[in-house]
């Protein structure tokens, strides 16, 4: 059933209150789960809020957003699915601006930007 | 299905709707470009809950709008969006075909300085292509790049088709009017 609840302000009586728009801000804004970064697969499996992923290379893309977050101070985070030990994935590298995030995925024990499935979301306020 | 007449509906509700009455669309078609000489070719894949958005009409606002947004961000003064109420209130473009999806595409996803001049110079910097004319592995991902081969193959098929220009033309003069 469709629903909309309207408030300012959540109370808990223990804890306090909240503002909703707190909540509203903290919640995932943008996800995506792509195999991109794999040849013959699939763009995404699943995702939201995301144009288009762009494969800048070896362990190397840009998550392009539908809708702009406000400022550049998003945060992100994300993983590479399956695989190695020593993997590490990074947001926000230098590409990145309010309508897309630069993502690396990285492994240590080769010292090689990898390929890989990966999954990633970002939380912040929108445009 | 009919989409409903979002007015001045935030973009992310408008995209909630779609995400929830749409059919992901997986586009075979593969946006390769080169920006920089020093690395390899970048292939831009459409998202396919955002393909099925585009395809369906009234839910993306037009695509200048991200523009004026870029503009705003790329003064070097800025700290936050302020004009993000172009997304929401701006009436939603209307359904585009799966290539005319793409070509908005570029014009929002890949750097302006790539498309504006795309076919200047001794070769284009930028190719539509099917994904199963893409490299099977990924083995010399370092090293790929646009070929000459394919590249011509462009050139003859461009007499035939409309350009981005004259697709865009109104939205691009509008985007430099405001930047």
């Amino acid at each position: 059933m469709a629903g909309k609840i309207i408030a300012d302000q959540l109370q808990s009586t223990p804890v306090g209150t909240i503002d909703t728009k707190h909540l509203v801000r903290s919640i995932p804004k943008a996800h995506a789960k792509s195999n991109v970064l794999a040849v013959g697969s699939t763009a995404s499996e699943d995702s939201f809020l995301v144009s288009s992923i762009t494969d800048e290379g070896p362990g190397d893309a840009d998550i392009n957003f539908t809708n702009a977050f406000a400022t550049n101070g998003y945060a992100a985070i994300g993983t590479a699915s399956g695989v190695f030990v020593g993997n590490s994935f990074g947001t926000h590298f230098g590409g990145t601006t309010t309508s897309k995030d630069d993502i690396r995925m990285y492994r240590s024990g080769e010292n090689a930007y990898k390929d890989a499935p990966f999954a990633y979301i970002a939380i912040g306020e929108l445009a | 299905m009919k989409t409903p007449e979002f007015k001045g509906t935030h973009l992310f509700e408008r995209l909630i709707w779609a995400k929830e009455n749409l059919e992901p669309v997986q586009s075979d078609y593969r946006v390769v470009f080169e920006n920089d000489v020093d690395s390899p070719a970048s292939i831009l894949v459409a998202d396919p809950n955002w393909m099925a958005a585009a395809k369906q009409g009234g839910i993306l606002p037009p695509v200048w709008v991200y523009w004026l947004l870029a503009a705003d961000e790329a003064h070097p003064d800025f700290k936050k969006h302020t004009r993000g109420y172009l997304l929401h209130e701006t009436k939603p473009i209307g359904p585009l075909t799966e290539e005319q999806a793409i070509e908005y595409l570029i014009l929002k996803d890949v750097p302006r300085e790539v498309w504006e001049n795309y076919d200047v110079g001794n070769k284009p910097k930028l190719v539509i292509c099917n994904k199963s004319q893409l490299p099977k592995t990924r083995e010399w991902r370092n090293a790929w790049n646009i070929s000459d081969e394919v590249v011509s193959g462009n050139a003859n098929e461009k007499n035939n088709e409309q350009s981005l220009d004259d697709v865009f033309g109104e939205e691009l003069n509008r985007s430099k009017k405001y930047a």
